[in-house]
């Protein structure tokens, strides 16, 4: 019995683990913030985080995007589509540029310490990038 | 010589775009678009109904696929963190169909910081809630803008510049935008297929902005420094007759005539529209209300007070939603006091084809609605909506109609199914 148990938990653990992670440069001076607030720069609402300007804010496309908004923003990714496409064909703003996978990502914050972006795993020791916020869904 | 705003608009553009290529610089490039194809459907005889009053329609049709059937599609450049631009054509059931028609967004922007954000070419304007968004359908909940109030306004962008301010503060976040520019605006009247072009000049507007949590206020001003209309060859031809007439000397019909030709000549007036908005979201409930004036001196400007409020609630993918929007005129309807006819019977068209062209641009109207959003996919909606509209008499101003039907009041409904996509 004892055995099964911990088969089930085995099984369950990546998805009971699976999170999602804010992230920045390790040259970036972010480190405290809420949730709302990250919800806040992904809806073009604000564009200081912890006092610094972010001059580039680096979405997702798919599955990670919608578990993100759901988290962050409690919209739907349609909901989230409707917002920005007010915004973005307005002429009002830009809307955030979509990457496909987490390896993006990290290439663009590397090169620009005033980016932020999320993804679906948690970045190496050692790979130039912090996490700031753990989202637990 | 002088050089028109759009062709300055371009001209800016291009040596704008030709300066960055000249300096080799990477350009990031986003092409996306929107679109809806929709059928709206009216049930009334001599009336044909507008989305806005720009559009051509044939008052003998009772269905359309032209109402809101709309395609927009954007180029967006971003040269670096600082500076970018975009270009946005739409293909909407305008009158004309020229490239600067078409082009409803072209604009160099520089964004230097958290808070500023200066643009430049053509512009959207912020002065109403949704003007700057009035065609992204899949934007909102509605299958189209409240008619009552986005159905009368003939500007949504400025051939000038633009520049906002943003506060980034966490307890009281607010912006301030201004926009200033010209614009003109072609349409159609639809009793004599006779076309005309709006010339706004001077247009300022500014907008202030509150956003706390799920909650955005706005309080709006805009004011048009110059309105002048130049109209089509029929309007043109009643002008002259009634300033003929007013040059007769014909005790009171004479003033009556001049009366009724300083209220159809419209030349370098002004405009005045308040604005106030309440926008409330939380992914379930939508709240949104937008209250209005517009104030000019002229009667055949379209002018009163009025609003709407829209209240939606989401059940997953599905968002029923419910709509009221009014229009209450500011003037009484024109009517000339003496018989023109009992001085010269040909005088009685004249004084009918006056109390017409000045009476038939009144806007006085009320619309319950009633709609659904069906989210199909993340960038893929259907939408369903049912308008019942109490016009009232010598009220049709947002209406193709048939002169006969001005002097009474009546009802309408409106049946519309669209499908709004982004891409």
């Amino acid at each position: 019995m004892k055995k099964y148990l911990s088969l089930l938990l085995l099984l369950f653990t990546p998805y009971s683990a699976a999170g999602l992670f804010v992230v920045v440069s390790e040259q970036s001076q972010i480190s405290v913030f809420e949730v709302d607030d990250i919800a806040d720069i992904y809806l073009g609402r604000s564009k200081v985080l912890d006092s610094l300007y972010i001059n580039q804010v680096i979405d997702r496309k798919g599955e990670v995007r919608r578990r993100f908004f759901k988290s962050v923003a409690q919209m739907r990714e349609s909901q989230v589509n409707a917002y920005w496409a007010k915004l973005k064909f307005s002429g009002s703003m830009q809307a955030p540029e979509q990457v496909e996978s987490d390896l993006s990502v990290f290439e663009k914050l590397l090169a620009n310490p005033q980016a932020i972006g999320y993804t679906s795993e948690r970045p190496a020791v050692g790979s130039g990038i912090k996490v700031v916020l753990e989202i637990n869904e | 010589m002088e050089i028109k705003p759009p062709i300055a608009v371009r001209a800016a553009l291009s040596v704008s775009l030709l300066l960055f290529c000249c300096q080799v610089v990477a350009v990031d490039w986003s092409v996306s678009g929107f679109g809806t194809l929709g059928y709206t459907y009216e049930d009334e005889d001599q009336l044909a109904y507008r989305r806005d009053i720009t559009q051509t329609v044939d008052i003998d049709d009772n269905g359309s696929w032209l109402t809101d059937s709309n395609f927009g599609l954007q180029l967006d450049g971003r040269f670096n963190h600082q500076w970018s631009f975009t270009t946005q054509l739409l293909l909407d059931n305008s009158t004309k169909h020229d490239l600067d028609e078409l082009t409803e967004l072209a604009f160099i922007r520089y964004v230097p910081n958290e808070h500023w954000n200066f643009r430049v070419g053509r512009v959207g304007v912020s002065a109403y809630a949704a003007a700057d968004s009035r065609y992204i359908d899949y934007g909102y909940l509605w299958v189209r803008p409240s008619q009552e109030l986005y159905g009368g306004i003939v500007f949504n962008s400025l051939d000038g510049v633009g520049v906002s301010y943003l506060s980034n503060n966490p307890e009281f976040n607010w912006s301030l935008k201004l926009e200033y520019g010209s614009n003109n605006q072609r349409g159609e009247i639809p009793q004599t297929n006779d076309d005309y072009t709006a010339e706004l000049q001077e247009v300022l507007s500014a907008s202030f902005e509150v956003m706390q949590d799920n909650w955005k206020w706005q309080a709006s001003y805009a004011n048009v420094g110059s309105l002048s209309i130049k109209q089509g060859a029929s309007i043109q031809t009643l002008q002259s007759q009634l300033q003929q007439v007013s040059m007769l000397g014909i005790p009171g019909v004479s003033e009556e005539a001049a009366q009724a030709y300083e209220a159809m000549t419209l030349d370098d007036e002004t405009v005045d529209y308040y604005h106030l908005a309440m926008l409330y979201f939380d992914g379930l409930w939508t709240l949104q209300t937008e209250l209005f004036h517009i104030d000019a001196n002229k009667s055949s400007i379209p002018q009163g007070s009025g609003g709407y409020a829209l209240v939606g609630y989401s059940l997953d993918n599905i968002t029923p939603y419910v709509m009221y929007g009014q229009f209450s005129p500011r003037y009484s309807p024109y009517s000339s006091s003496l018989d023109w006819g009992a001085v010269n019977p040909s005088f009685s068209l004249l004084q009918t084809g006056a109390e017409v062209g000045i009476n038939s641009v009144r806007i006085d109207q009320s619309t319950y609605s009633l709609g659904v959003r069906w989210d199909l996919l993340p960038q893929l909606a259907l939408k369903a909506q049912v308008d019942y509209i109490d016009i009232n008499e010598f009220g049709y101003g947002l209406w193709a109609s048939d002169p006969s039907v001005l002097g009474s009041g009546r009802d309408a409904q409106v049946y519309t199914i669209n499908l709004n996509f982004i891409f």
